[in-house]
């Protein structure tokens, strides 16, 4: 399952892992990258993960407390206890919390979200529609390859936000006063280098964002066939039914009561008028 | 028919280090509103059994109300006439610490497990568990400052 967390600046897109591993790379994200968010909401094991931890510490604690020393040596056994359990605490989850890490893709330009959005969007239609290619579809279900497809378009999108990042950068130091020598040379290199980068990765996104419009539509095209094709075979029972219906009703008589009675009101209106007529 | 939910879009807010920090500081102040109240009544091993109030309360979902309940039940079951009200007491002291538990101030930051751990460890170490919640108030306190000046280069 892939998740996107959609913030203010930056959104984040997170794919599988274990719980603690998920839980750790978030807390050690919101911890270390020292920013404003978005994060992810709390969930259960974020809390056992710290309870675990508090009581491990509580029982180091109770344990100095109840040995009781001198105030002096109290603070000492606290200090080491501490520093012990920050060094061995943080060797337990540094593994887990960079795996959960690299976990996460960061798009931080809106850009590059909205591309991604989009994508999702048309996955969520083929993985919609995909059901009612029933024989058709092969694999039955492509959730699978949706959600790594998503995860290497979102790749793509963080790696172009960086490189975009990295040429404003450049762009800014060639507008600054730094003088035509080698580092000039080598400012305008490395530009060069970014954006002949920045044009492939684009063509990259280009081509996976593309291709998963192009079969969210292929699906949507055949559902709106079948649809069509529904209708049509509806449209052809009820006009049978209407022409059956008409072919077995029984036969009108040959006289027509309106005509009888036009032709009555028609004279009597004529004699009227002549009548009329002789006396005026 | 039901979109299918391949992509979620959630809150940004709150932070599950922040969450979860605040949840430790509100464990800490049960704890330490415990550890007076069970004190005063009299109960034996108040610092151990204000510890695991303390613990129950960090727990998500019923930990709170198992923290509340404990207490009551230790300070209710001491061997005394007024132990009833001692009990009643507690609960209701042990509530009252729940609702600025609620909304704790945005000044206490996100700290990562081990360094809140260690953190109660050294001040409980010292000072009991009064000393644990006060490490746990710094710490959380400079963790906002640092991220502020690291935010600020």
């Amino acid at each position: 399952m892939i998740d996107y967390l959609r913030g203010r600046r930056v959104a984040i897109v997170r794919r599988g892992g274990t719980a603690i591993e998920r839980a750790l790379g978030a807390v050690g994200d919101e911890t270390a990258r020292a920013k404003g968010g978005p994060f992810w909401p709390v969930d259960g094991w974020v809390h056992v993960l710290y309870a675990g931890g508090l009581t491990v510490a509580a029982a180091v604690a109770l344990t100095i407390n109840w040995i009781g020393p001198p105030a002096f040596v109290r603070g000492f056994l606290a200090l080491v206890a501490a520093t012990m359990f920050l060094l061995v605490g943080y060797m337990l989850v540094a593994t887990p919390t960079r795996r959960g890490r690299a976990l996460q893709r960061y798009l931080t330009d809106p850009r590059d979200r909205t591309v991604f959005e989009s994508a999702a969007s048309d996955a969520d239609r083929i993985r919609l529609t995909w059901p009612a290619l029933e024989r058709l579809g092969e694999p039955t279900d492509p959730t699978a390859i949706l959600e790594r497809a998503l995860w290497d378009l979102a790749q793509a999108l963080a790696e172009r936000g960086r490189l975009r990042a990295a040429d404003r950068d450049l762009r800014h130091s060639v507008g600054e006063p730094i003088g035509a020598g080698s580092l000039f040379t080598a400012v305008t290199d490395r530009q060069a280098e970014i954006t002949r980068k920045l044009t492939e990765v684009d063509a990259e996104v280009r081509r996976r964002a593309g291709r998963l419009h192009r079969l969210a539509q292929l699906c949507q095209d055949f559902l709106d066939y079948r649809a069509a094709q529904t209708r049509a075979k509806v449209r052809v029972t009820a006009a049978d039914a209407l022409l059956g219906s008409i072919t077995t009703r029984p036969e009108r008589g040959p006289e027509e009561p309106a005509a009888t009675l036009t032709e009555r009101t028609e004279t009597v209106l004529a004699a009227y008028r002549d009548l009329a007529d002789e006396f005026e | 028919m039901s979109r299918v939910a391949l992509v979620r879009v959630l809150d940004p807010d709150p932070g599950p280090a922040t969450a979860a920090t605040h949840r430790c500081v509100w464990g800490a102040l049960a704890a330490t509103v415990a550890w007076v109240a069970l004190n005063v009544s009299g109960v034996a091993h108040a610092q151990v059994a204000a510890v695991a109030v303390g613990l129950l309360t960090v727990l998500p979902w019923l930990g709170p109300l198992l923290g509340v309940l404990l207490a009551a039940v230790l300070a209710a079951l001491v061997q005394q006439p007024y132990a009833p009200l001692f009990g009643l007491a507690t609960a209701a002291f042990m509530s009252l610490v729940g609702v600025p538990a609620q909304h704790l101030p945005g000044w206490l930051g996100p700290l990562s497990p081990p360094a809140l751990g260690a953190a109660v460890l050294f001040g409980a170490g010292l000072a009991g568990v009064p000393g644990g919640l006060t490490a746990l108030l710094t710490a959380s306190t400079l963790s906002t400052v640092l991220q502020r000046i690291d935010g600020r280069r």
